[in-house]
């Protein structure tokens, strides 16, 4: 019989690693996604992957005062694009996944990560996307990507952030506002 | 409806939060105000564009691969408690770091007025210079430097030599040597 996610949480805070194995595997995408449209390249988003995990198993003892798990994984992920973002500053974050990684990661990258065009029927779309949200403050983006493209609702995304609703809102309201700015040519063309 | 109240419920219409009344009073002004109708139909489109962009999902041959690395980087690691400190930790830890403040700037003060103190009893001075063409560095007596009518006995090659041996010297030391360097200055060629 599968486990429910606060069963898994219990056993996982108890020592149980094949819990903590299954919570990976159950909130794995959700986290690899958020790093992706955050950062605009596998290879952070792996890192971002990694390091929540990590994370997650280091802070386990906190999981026993926290009502949902995935708002507790979450933070922990979206801080610590985040944070990523920053340390990145200055240096491009938009890159094709393949394009900028030397011979051996390509290839191990062709064999088990399928590539943008494989998943998108239009791929300069993607790439207008994805620039108009690194043209946005972290926060702002975050929050676009978690409400817009990942479905999250303003209450959920409050919580990860620890701030009122109102707050989720207002950068919400930003950040589409800025994006209409920055894709208004294709905005005008109707598509 | 005004325009100003309209453009303020549009992202709520298009995350379809708004009650039935609501929509159909913001959608009857959308209906008759251009400019309105523009921003409605823009922001729509906004959301539809990045309802598109979902990320790809990496196959299984990867996730086995990062899941073995997230295991082997927790191997033999134990909790830790971060963050969520009681409110008695959280006063203890800042008195602590108050008191280590104190006691550090206490004791820089005892090692400066400890500095002074000895520099300005320094009787020594230091010469650096050459004698027969050799580098020579020698500490004598402020006194064996002056005459018996209190003039100094080295011309004004030899204090910038004096000088630059002064420079040498480390604290506490230096601070007292450059209390006499005036005196010793007053001469000339």
């Amino acid at each position: 019989m599968t486990k429910t996610i606060p069963e898994l949480v219990d056993s996982f805070v108890g020592g149980d690693e094949r819990a903590f194995a299954e919570l990976i595997k159950r909130f794995r995408q959700k986290v690899y996604s958020i790093g992706f449209q955050m950062l605009g390249n596998h290879l952070d988003a792996d890192e971002v992957v990694q390091e929540t995990f990590v994370r997650v198993f280091k802070r386990r003892k906190e999981l026993a005062n926290v009502k949902y798990f995935s708002t507790f994984l979450l933070r922990i992920a979206t801080n610590y694009a985040i944070d990523l973002i920053r340390r990145k500053k200055g240096h491009s974050i938009i890159g094709d996944d393949s394009s900028e990684l030397p011979g051996e990661i390509q290839l191990r990258l062709s064999k088990s990560v399928a590539t943008p065009s494989e998943e998108f029927a239009n791929k300069k779309l993607l790439e207008e996307i994805k620039q108009a949200l690194t043209e946005l403050p972290p926060k702002q983006r975050l929050t676009a990507i978690l409400h817009d493209i990942e479905g999250y609702s303003k209450s959920e995304i409050a919580d990860m952030f620890e701030c009122p609703e109102a707050t989720v809102r207002s950068n919400l309201h930003i950040a589409r506002n800025k994006l209409r700015k920055i894709l208004g040519r294709r905005l005008k063309k109707g598509e | 409806m005004t325009c100003q109240n309209t453009l303020s419920c549009l992202d709520q219409l298009v995350d379809n939060e708004l009650t039935n009344e609501q929509k159909a009073q913001v959608m009857k002004h959308i209906e008759t105000c251009a400019n309105c109708k523009r921003e409605f139909e823009e922001l729509k489109q906004i959301k539809n564009l990045l309802s598109k962009a979902k990320v790809f999902e990496p196959s299984e041959e990867y996730w086995s691969e990062v899941t073995g690395l997230i295991k082997a980087k927790t191997t033999n690691i134990e909790p830790v408690d971060s963050g969520h400190r009681s409110q008695s930790e959280l006063i203890s830890i800042r008195r602590n770091a108050l008191l280590r403040s104190i006691i550090s700037a206490a004791a820089a003060l005892a090692i400066l007025f400890t500095a002074l103190l000895l520099g300005s009893q320094q009787k020594q001075v230091t010469f650096a210079g050459t004698e027969s063409g050799r580098p020579i560095f020698a500490t004598a007596d402020v006194r064996d430097l002056l005459s018996s009518d209190n003039k100094p006995l080295f011309s004004v090659k030899d204090q910038r030599h004096l000088a630059q041996g002064m420079l040498l010297v480390g604290i506490p030391g230096i601070l007292g040597r450059f209390a006499v360097l005036p005196e010793l200055m007053i001469i000339t060629e």
